[in-house]
């Protein structure tokens, strides 16, 4: 292996080695975890800015597997493949996460057991990575399943509030639904590829690795539930608003930024086998998303789960993207959306943590309020953020969202018709969150009282506020260097830019000064509101009724089957033997003439069947 | 040496094994109503030999001199396990003050 390969290992080798390292030396002194977790971050931050840079320059797709069962008849690829998507990804993972690590060394400095938070982040950081240059889809099975169980650590880090507890298991169960399928696509496309389709490399080559459109759609319809489960899609998108209970650092990370995009990375590097059926119900279940979770944001009042439920339509609208069928520029316009969109969420999660940070961990958006005066620069970041995340005009939402909106028109016209109301209601719920917060009159003595956060806390917020401005810039190399066409700017795009201005217009004037018109439009439309305040009755449905209903019934039935069937049968048997060796232990009595007698009578009877047996022939 | 040689005359199998199967009947009977233990040994020594005689008997008759070399070597064993047995039942003697067949049947501990 040459260099560019091992630093290519490295790149997540590095966190992966390191990470007990971080959480040993804790146990020395807990700040030294902080500044090591970071530093090897970073570290890996610049090894895969080098590697990304020398790609540019050669264009040589850096690849390097070893065979890892020689024995079996399929080749089940390990090792690294890093092509365009794969370094873009890298380069957004390891830049991303550094500056929420930096920012958690401000937000946890008081956490008494910061060094194993520290330990997690960089576990979650190395299998990350390695999700992304996993070069077969049973190594980014092994990686998805790690960043998994790190989300689930992460999640219930504060393990003692029962409500992080259970929200941790609810992201463990409800994701593992979607694990199960994509388990199952990797053994169909083991199946009806000879294994050909484990190898990353083969399914980029062209979707004939697996022969049969209709196995095609088999496998993607599969591996896409996959993706639903990690990126947190309807009907399984009810994990993330629960996973807020974490702290806002990981929600930045995990759940904005990285993790819960790599469902759409898997898409996006299994595209070719997607069959336009399959790529249907991927661009309706994206559509459905974005609204149904459109709506729920209007309506909730935590100010974490509403930018995690913004987090769910933004993933919405990258799923749909991809769901366009454009091919590679589908893959563009879906990955520039979710760089993008780590940017400025995990920016809007960051400032949302300094807020708590300086709030004592109110959430209830009702009880802050005239929070721009006293943070200004984290308002402000925020408010950035808010624009970005709405598409606001020349800001990295804009580029990115808007060229969605754009090229859903010459596929589907009524997609572009939800795209567009989706774009307003963004900016509505954004606006809602936003205007509650900064304007107005403090509402509670925390949030009269609240302050600036630290200098540490405040650089990574204003990186983030930097790049959500500037980061439209890229657009047009970023779609070349994966292969797309080129964005070119129409009439069409004004339509849900003003669509977006109107709704933060809304927003402001109902949200922005003292009105009544939220309670009175909520009044006006009754059961339409307790619907979608309940959520749509989705967790409802989930919980009490599959879970309680039909999986503890079901497992009832199953208790009772092993219970008095197997167990039953078993018992049987035992009873059988107990009381048949209950009579016939009496015929034990231990008299030595007796047992003479019986071999007698043996004897006697022995001899007088090999008479009979003489008899009739069988011996001569 | 032929065993023939010794036993001069025709042999009479019929004979010997009427003789080794009255002997094996009378050891079973009385070894069946045995109340002591030297009884039950002897009869057991009687059917013993009434076996012996048996092999003795057809070695001699097929001019084979294998069942007359195994029957030394079984009255041998048989004598020394005779040992074993009396001192045995000696041991019982002293611990259970009686040397009865039916005092000897607990089947554990």
């Amino acid at each position: 292996m040459d260099i560019q390969q091992w630093l290519v290992f490295l790149i997540f080798g590095l966190p992966l080695i390191s990470f007990p390292f971080v959480i040993g030396v804790g146990y020395i002194k807990k700040n030294l975890s902080m500044y090591l977790g970071t530093a090897v971050i970073f570290v890996s931050f610049l090894i895969g800015l080098y590697v990304f840079f020398n790609y540019t320059v050669n264009g040589i797709v850096i690849s390097a597997s070893v065979n890892w069962l020689p024995n079996l008849p399929i080749s089940i690829p390990v090792g690294i493949y890093a092509d365009n998507l794969a370094m873009i990804m890298v380069l957004m993972v390891s830049f991303v996460g550094f500056l929420i690590i930096l920012f958690s060394v401000g937000y946890m400095a008081e956490d008494p057991r910061r060094h194993i938070f520290f330990g997690e982040m960089v576990l979650f950081t190395s299998s990350m990575l390695g999700l992304v240059l996993a070069s077969s889809l049973l190594m980014l099975f092994i990686f998805w399943e790690l960043v998994g169980l790190c989300s689930y650590l992460l999640i219930g880090f504060w393990y003692y509030k029962p409500n992080a507890a259970s929200a941790a298991k609810k992201a463990f169960i409800v994701t593992r639904v979607g694990d199960v399928f994509f388990i199952a696509g990797i053994g169909a496309a083991i199946l009806y590829s000879q294994g050909a389709a484990l190898s990353v490399a083969n399914i980029k080559a062209g979707a004939s690795v697996i022969p049969y459109v209709w196995q095609r759609t088999i496998v993607s319809l599969l591996l896409f539930g996959g993706a639903i489960g990690k990126s947190a899609q309807f009907p399984l998108h009810v994990w993330i608003p629960d996973a807020m209970e974490g702290p806002t650092t990981v929600s930045a990370l995990i759940h904005a930024a990285t993790m819960v995009t790599a469902g759409v990375y898997l898409i996006a590097r299994t595209y070719s086998i997607f069959t336009p059926l399959s790529l249907t119900v991927v661009l309706y279940i994206g559509v459905f998303t974005i609204i149904l979770s459109g709506l729920i944001g209007l309506v909730v009042n935590d100010i974490k789960r509403i930018l995690a439920y913004s987090t769910i339509s933004q993933i919405g609208y990258m799923v749909a993207a991809l769901g366009l069928g454009l091919g590679a520029t589908s893959i563009g316009l879906s990955i520039y959306q979710l760089e993008s969109h780590a940017f400025f969420k995990a920016l809007l999660f960051l400032s949302a943590g300094a807020i708590l940070h300086a709030l004592l961990n109110t959430r209830d958006i009702n009880k802050m309020g005239g929070l721009w005066k006293k943070m200004p620069v984290t308002i402000t970041a925020m408010f950035i953020g808010a624009l970005a995340l709405s598409g606001f005009p020349l800001t990295a939402g804009f580029f990115s969202k808007d060229s969605i909106i754009s090229a859903s028109y010459n596929v589907n016209e009524i997609v572009w018709i939800l795209l567009a109301t989706g774009g307003f209601l963004t900016s509505l719920y954004t606006f809602r969150l936003f205007f509650k917060i900064a304007l107005g009159k403090p509402k509670t003595f925390a949030a009269e009282h609240a302050h600036e956060a630290g200098i540490l806390m405040l650089i990574p917020i204003v990186i983030l506020a930097v790049f959500s401005l500037i980061f439209g810039l890229f657009q047009n190399g970023f779609y070349t260097f994966l292969g797309g066409a080129k964005a070119t700017i129409t009439s069409l795009d004004a339509i849900p830019a003003v669509l977006m201005l109107i709704g933060m217009g809304i927003a402001y004037y109902a949200y922005g000064r003292e009105s009544t018109i939220p309670e009175r439009v909520a009044k006006a439309s009754g059961f339409l509101y307790r619907l979608v305040k309940s959520k749509f009755y989705l967790d409802l449905l989930f919980t009490n009724v599959i879970a309680e209903r039909v999986i503890l019934g079901f497992s009832a039935v199953m208790d009772g089957f092993e219970r008095r069937i197997l167990d039953g049968l078993i018992n049987t048997w035992g009873y059988i033997f107990k009381n048949a060796g209950l009579s016939l232990r009496k015929i034990q009595t231990g008299l030595a003439r007796q047992y003479a007698l019986i071999i007698l009578i043996g004897l006697f009877l022995a001899l007088l069947l090999l008479r009979v047996l003489m008899y009739l022939g069988v011996f001569h | 040496m032929n065993l023939n040689d010794i036993i001069s005359g025709p042999m009479n199998l019929g004979a010997i094994e009427f003789l080794s199967i009255a002997l094996l009947s009378i050891g079973i009977y009385s070894f069946l109503s045995s109340k002591t233990v030297i009884k039950a040994l002897i009869s057991v020594e009687i059917m013993v030999n009434a076996g012996l005689i048996n092999l003795i008997g057809a070695s001699s008759y097929y001019g084979d001199t294998s069942g007359a070399n195994m029957t030394l070597f079984i009255l041998v064993i048989s004598a020394a396990e005779t040992v074993v047995a009396i001192s045995l039942f000696v041991a019982v003697f002293r611990s259970k003050g009686s040397a009865s067949l039916d005092v000897m049947k607990l089947l554990r501990w």
